[in-house]
């Protein structure tokens, strides 16, 4: 038989002739309604009709129809968030400027703006939620339609809706991962005072482990939250988490062992609220397996890669 | 400055290569597509990145995994005056590697990337990545060969 080398290009050849390249046309096709500001001005032949959102005020288009897979499948959803944040800051940020003058900082008191005492309070109190795992009460502080960044490093970035972040925390929840060390504070104010009216920048540092953390007795992971809160609530979650030095390598030792399970357990992503108990009790026990076969072959954290326990 | 088509024809053609070998060719082709979109919705966060193709292949697979479509038969190839012959148990056998293990042998050796390019997109060392593809490889030469002595 050929050797494997030349069937994989022989099989890669017959796919990339099955799928051709993805082009910007095929890419840009959102409706103008919802495009940002700071996004560039698709050119006009780009923008085509798609068959996931037909009731959406796209621009029509000569030309022929994306196919099916590729329409920007986010246009209704990211169209109705988009006009919900509106219509929910606009009512809030009417209240919150009607009311500014009913609350003034007392005479005398020292320190910070009251905005920026409440954007630590909001601040806090969504570590408190976290750290409890209530994830209703951390929902309840963000605000409509925010999306969630996450990241593992620099270059790795998740932005996520509020309902996957929902997930993260209830899956936090079932593999009793602990969060400490909540520290907040808000940025070096600038020229210009902060407000809850333009959003109040908190940073907060925490650290996290899970089971497979504390399996292997690693560090607890350090994390970074820089938040913008607003009157309406939490507008941005900006999350950066320290190097994943146990993670990696156990999904690994998961591929090559249960690969079944990897999926369920989560590690690296995230698993649907249903299947979160289940999860969290099958990566307790599969990291605690993980950590006996680590004792049991000599190899550590630090040797690890160095180290082939197959 | 790098124009958004011109992205899409180099850097979202690496990333759809890259998501196909990791998630099969149909769903890697629709989570492509998906982080495309994204990336035009970010644009100007996206264009600046040091390593682009390395974060939207970190969402595309993240996003093909949520999505959990069900696989899709390989559609019937378009003509072809001499289809290269592909022997039926590869694919079978490419899905019972790991999805790392899959996607570092079929960029190496389907779509001619380097080690050094796999490694920039998966965030890993070059060594790993030689390392995967070499017991993947491994694996590959039993499962084809244990099928065709049986």
């Amino acid at each position: 038989m050929p050797d494997v080398e030349s069937q994989l290009q022989a099989y890669w050849s017959q796919i990339v002739r099955e799928h051709p390249p993805i082009t910007a046309e095929d890419v840009i096709a959102p409706p103008p309604s919802i495009i940002r500001p700071d996004q560039p001005t698709p050119s006009a032949a780009g923008r085509k009709a798609t068959d996931e959102a037909p009731d959406t005020p796209v621009q029509t288009a000569p030309g022929p129809p994306m196919r099916g897979a590729r329409g920007p499948r986010w246009a209704r959803p990211a169209l109705v968030a988009a006009t919900a944040v509106a219509l929910v800051g606009a009512v809030l940020v009417g209240l919150s400027l009607r009311g500014a003058g009913d609350d003034p900082v007392p005479a005398g008191e020292p320190s910070r703006p009251a905005d920026v005492e409440q954007a630590l309070a909001t601040a806090n109190a969504l570590g408190a939620a976290i750290r409890d795992h209530d994830v209703a009460a951390a929902l309840d502080l963000f605000a409509e339609g925010t999306w969630v960044t996450v990241a593992q490093a620099i270059q790795t970035r998740f932005a996520m809706p509020l309902e996957d972040y929902a997930e993260i925390l209830v899956y936090f929840d079932a593999q009793d991962a602990l969060h400490t060390s909540w520290a907040c504070e808000p940025d070096e104010p600038g020229a210009v005072e902060p407000s809850l009216e333009q959003g109040v920048t908190v940073t907060c540092r925490y650290e996290t482990s899970d089971a497979v953390v504390r399996a292997v007795d690693a560090a607890p992971i350090p994390a970074e939250v820089t938040l913008v809160v607003g009157a309406d609530g939490i507008r941005e979650y900006d999350e950066v988490t320290g190097a994943p030095t146990v993670h990696g390598p156990f999904k690994e030792w998961m591929e090559e062992h249960h690969r079944g399970e990897v999926a369920l357990v989560g590690v690296g992503g995230w698993v649907s609220r249903d299947e979160a108990a289940e999860a969290g009790r099958l990566l307790r026990e599969r990291a605690s397996e993980w950590a006996q076969e680590l004792a049991d072959s000599g190899c550590t954290l630090e040797n690890l890669h160095a180290c082939d326990p197959n | 400055m790098t124009s958004f088509e011109d992205f899409v024809s180099t850097t979202g053609r690496r990333v759809q290569h890259a998501l196909m070998a990791a998630l099969g060719p149909e769903q890697g082709d629709d989570a492509a597509a998906d982080v495309l979109l994204y990336a035009w919705q970010h644009w100007e966060r996206v264009r600046n990145m040091e390593n682009p193709a390395g974060y939207l292949f970190t969402i595309g697979r993240r996003r093909g995994w949520r999505q959990r479509t069900p696989r899709r038969p390989l559609a019937a190839p378009p003509p072809m005056a001499s289809p290269p012959w592909v022997e039926p148990k590869l694919e079978p056998a490419l899905r019972s590697l790991s999805e790392r293990q899959r996607t570092v042998v079929m960029l190496v050796h389907g779509a001619g990337w380097t080690y050094a390019e796999v490694a920039s997109l998966l965030g890993i060392d070059r060594g790993t990545a030689a390392k995967h593809d070499g017991r993947a490889l491994s694996r590959l030469r039993d499962a084809l060969e244990v099928e065709i002595n049986a």
